[in-house]
């Protein structure tokens, strides 16, 4: 991928700055984790690997396919359709519609997992009260949902989001002037769906499709709770269970190159970035008139995945957190819920600045090196918690190891583990899986500004610090502030790297979610996962909120 | 012929991806005077504005400014250093700001008075002193164009430059906004270079042309000498409209369908080319017998444009068929399909 090209490319320009060498280090920082890791199984073969490979690995793999081929299937399904139904037709409660679609996303996979989990018990509350007070249902067999088919409905209500946010975005996107030449030469609006914006949307709705799936790859709460062995579990089996940190590198490096093979196909076979999705035309588009019955039907089929996905779940938690309405005000949720709110401001913040370093200094000095920092930069988001937790832990563990050795063969002090779980780890963790969030935000607001700007200030006498701070800066706030949200909520729901890497006696609200689960005290866990789906929530109708802010100003 | 030198681009050459975007060009900006650059999409007038800006690095040459050198290859004065203006095609005025903000933008002045004073006296020239609190979305397309043309003023720069700065507007306003921009240009002594492929802005705004294709600068003049003493054909045709034919020099006579016509200057031989304005056609009912030949030809269509007509002629004539174009003053509505005769006259064509 290196050529020497980019290296002359970079010296031809004399006056390169200190820009680059930040945006240098931001990236070697940011890429640490997989360099580390591939450099890891190199060094340390582990032959018990075969064994692995033999039994376990296909395992995992057969069912993360399963998993992901399903998954795929349902979520394009429910986001796809609810995105063009939203943007298509007029009808009642459209806009809070909208909102509901989004709010699934404010339940992280192995919160619904808890919630459905029990409410699919023989023994819970729901199938007690169905059995005995509906006659001709008290003989029903409700699905298993601890098993795989169950794993692959809880991510579809969960993560169809994704789809739904992208696939709307790329719908309304699309001239609205297409629709109106598809009905002149005579097609049907179902006709003009599949031949014009589906074809149009495709290589936007599949990145939906990716993100989800990345993120069902990541989850480790959820098949873990169901008892469904998955690469994520695996990794960690072989970490905590085995304690064997260079089989788990392995299996993770395994894993890493069947994501890659995932995105490679996307980009290779659907990619049609080249096609300009806008007209000239007017951006508005005019929502079609329906019907009574089709209201209803439009209303109703829009509010099922919402319903699915979020109130299920979160009527599940209300009505059980009410049981442990003192675990609300003790001691431990109190500090866990200020640790994560903490954590996450800081981690966002951090993760803001560091993205409007790297795209700025791209921006001043497009060099192809630079470009390509930038790529590398925000593959984070498709390595998986767990993955990027080991790529950190192994290199700091050996430094850890010779600082001890050290300190204890000169000094003879013996001193604690120095890196290897403290918050500096973690912090690191997340901001090398988040940080493709805030970075395509970021990149795609500076696109939007035209570079004449910079150029007419620079015309202007004004230095390049100047410009970021009084152009940019104020130019992308809202861009930065959406930014910062989602990444905030990300590290709300964050749980599998925090479980590898978090420090001893550390807890955020989602370690504490799962500890309980895992005792199988289910009414306490509901308590901080409604604190969590609470402060997602509020995010999310901010987010919803920006965007559409934007979407009038004509920004995105 | 240009003395006073304001700045001076010599030989300069810019290549991207092996392929030349700037050739060996060389052009003079006289002091206080407008200098248009004019050339079709894609000849390079950008990019030689770009490497005036120091925005763009070249290969080889040099530009001086009052006789100093600021940029040569390896070596640039940065842009914010420059002292120059630059106004674009989309007016690129900073959208969180209003205008009195972006005008003022640039000031070196420390006080907020000497910021105000400045910015208002500036804001009278353009006639926009009421839109101070007022934000860009809020201008006209040619507000913008004015509120960015008084931003670069601010600066007093040595030089500006324009990117196309009318090509967004439509004709009336257009004409208006060139207006009131070369009075502006006039009344502040600015030296000024305006790129635009549109030769009527050109030659209204220019105290000179430069005609610019493929990376070369083939002419350099006042709007008069460029109109009627081209020295390409391509810089003839690029200012109107032409019909252009290929013949040979026989005996100091080129052979055209229209007759033999006096070339002087050429050697026997030698391939030449004739470029005919449409104003160098007269029309006439009847054939005639002169050296000058008359032409047979249908008339297509008649449009009477602002006191001249346009008439759309198919050439009848088994060995040249051609479409042309001819502009005859005053009012003349022939027929459509009516047969009629062309010939030349002893203006308005150029032999290369």
């Amino acid at each position: 991928m290196i050529n020497l090209n980019l290296f002359k490319d970079f010296f031809a320009h004399k006056s390169f700055n200190s820009w680059i060498f930040i945006s240098l280090f931001i990236t070697f920082f940011l890429s640490f984790p997989i360099i580390s890791l591939i450099f890891n199984v190199l060094l340390n073969y582990n032959s018990e690997w075969n064994a692995v490979l033999n039994i376990e690995i296909w395992d995992y793999l057969f069912n993360s396919v399963c998993i992901i081929f399903f998954q795929s299937i349902f979520v394009i399904f429910f986001g796809v359709s609810s995105a063009w139904l939203i943007t298509t037709y007029d009808f009642p409660f459209r806009k809070i519609v909208d909102l509901f679609l989004l709010l699934p996303l404010s339940i992280p996979p192995y919160i619904a997992a808890i919630a459905y989990g029990e409410l699919f018990d023989y023994s819970s509350y729901f199938q007690i009260f169905i059995r005995e007070n509906i006659p001709f249902l008290n003989n029903i067999d409700f699905f298993n949902i601890r098993s795989l088919p169950g794993v692959i409905f809880i991510f579809t209500v969960t993560l169809y989001p994704y789809v739904y946010i992208i696939s709307r975005a790329a719908f309304s996107e699309i001239s609205y002037t297409y629709n109106e030449i598809g009905k002149t030469l005579g097609l049907k609006q179902l006709k003009i769906f599949f031949k014009v914006f589906l074809p149009l949307a495709i290589f936007p709705i599949t990145g939906g499709v990716i993100l989800s799936i990345l993120e069902s790859l990541n989850d480790f709460g959820t098949v873990q709770y169901y008892g469904v062995d998955t690469f994520t579990t695996g990794i960690y089996k072989t970490w905590i269970g085995l304690g064997d940190i260079n089989l788990a590198a392995q299996i993770s490096i395994f894993f890493l190159f069947f994501i890659f093979i995932i995105l490679f196909l996307q980009k290779r076979f659907l990619s049609n970035e080249k096609i300009n999705l806008k007209t000239n035309s007017k951006k508005e588009t005019n929502l079609l008139p329906s019907g009574k019955l089709k209201k209803i039907f439009l209303v109703t089929f829009c509010l099922i995945p919402a319903t699915l996905g979020f109130f299920i779940p979160f009527i599940f938690l209300l009505f059980n957190s009410i049981q442990a309405l003192e675990i609300f005000v003790s001691k431990d949720t109190l500090i866990n819920t200020f640790n994560t709110v903490l954590l996450a401001s800081f981690v966002s913040f951090t993760i803001i600045f560091l993205s409007l370093i790297i795209n700025y200094s791209a921006r001043i000095k497009p060099t192809k090196i630079n470009l390509f920092f930038n790529k590398i930069s925000s593959l984070g988001y498709a390595i998986p918690g767990s993955i990027i937790a080991i790529g950190i832990l192994v290199p700091f563990t050996f430094i850890d190891n010779l600082f001890i050795n050290i300190f204890k063969n000169n000094f003879n002090l013996d001193i604690n583990t120095f890196f290897s779980g403290s918050i500096f780890v973690l912090c690191f963790a997340y901001i090398v899986r988040f940080f493709t969030i805030s970075q395509t935000n970021i990149e795609s607001s500076f696109y939007r500004t035209s570079k004449n700007i910079d150029d007419a200030a620079r015309c202007l006498g004004k230095k390049s610090n100047f410009i970021l701070f009084n152009i940019h800066i104020p130019l992308m706030s809202l861009s930065i502030l959406l930014s910062l949200i989602l990444v905030f909520i990300e590290i709300l729901k964050e749980l599998s790297a925090t479980l590898i890497l978090r420090p001893f006696n550390f807890n955020t609200l989602a370690i504490q979610v799962y500890e309980y689960a895992s005792e199988e005290k289910i009414v306490e866990s509901t308590i901080p996962s409604l604190i969590i789906v609470v402060l997602c929530v509020i995010g999310i109708i901010f987010i919803s909120r920006i965007n559409d802010h934007l979407l009038k100003s004509g920004k995105r | 012929m240009v003395k006073d030198k304001n700045i001076e681009i010599q030989n300069l050459s810019q290549t991207k991806d092996n392929k030349k975007i700037l050739d060996n060009v060389n052009l003079s900006i006289p002091i206080n005077k407008v200098v248009c650059l004019v050339g079709p999409s894609g000849c390079g007038k950008t990019s030689l504005l770009r490497a005036i800006a120091g925005l763009d690095n070249f290969n080889s040459g040099r530009i001086f400014f009052d006789n100093k050198i600021i940029s040569k290859p390896h070596y640039s004065v940065p842009t914010e250093n420059r002292n120059i203006g630059l106004v674009f095609q989309e007016s690129n005025l900073f959208p969180h700001l209003n205008v009195f903000k972006n005008v003022s933008f640039g000031s070196k002045k420390k006080k907020y008075k000497d910021i105000q004073k400045e910015t208002f006296e500036i804001l009278k020239k353009i006639g926009l002193p009421h839109y101070a609190n007022v934000y860009p979305h809020q201008l006209s397309g040619g507000q913008k164009q004015l509120v960015a043309i008084a931003r670069s003023l601010l600066t007093k720069p040595k030089l500006i430059l324009m990117d196309e700065p009318f090509a967004n507007l439509d004709e009336r306003l257009k004409n208006k906004i060139r207006d009131i921009t070369l009075h502006l240009l006039q009344k502040t002594f600015t030296t000024t270079l305006i790129i635009t492929h549109d030769p009527k802005d050109a030659m209204f705004m220019g105290d000179f042309i430069a005609v610019m294709n493929k990376g070369k600068i083939l002419q350099f003049d006042t709007p008069t000498n460029i109109y009627n003493k081209p020295n390409s054909s391509f810089v003839a045709s690029f200012f109107g409209e032409t019909l252009s034919i290929k013949s040979k020099v026989n005996n100091k006579k080129a052979k055209t369908i229209f007759g033999p016509i006096n070339v002087i200057n050429s050697k026997p031989g030698k391939e030449i080319e004739i470029v005919f304005r449409s104003e160098a056609f007269n029309i006439t009912k009847k054939k005639s017998k002169n050296l000058i030949k008359k032409i047979k030809s249908r008339i297509i269509a008649v449009r009477y444009i602002s006191e001249n007509s346009y008439l759309h002629l198919d050439i009848l004539n088994n060995s040249f068929k051609k479409h042309i174009h001819i502009k005859v003053p005053g009012k003349f509505i022939p027929p459509k399909n009516k047969i009629c005769y062309i010939n030349i006259g002893k203006k308005n064509f150029f032999v290369f």
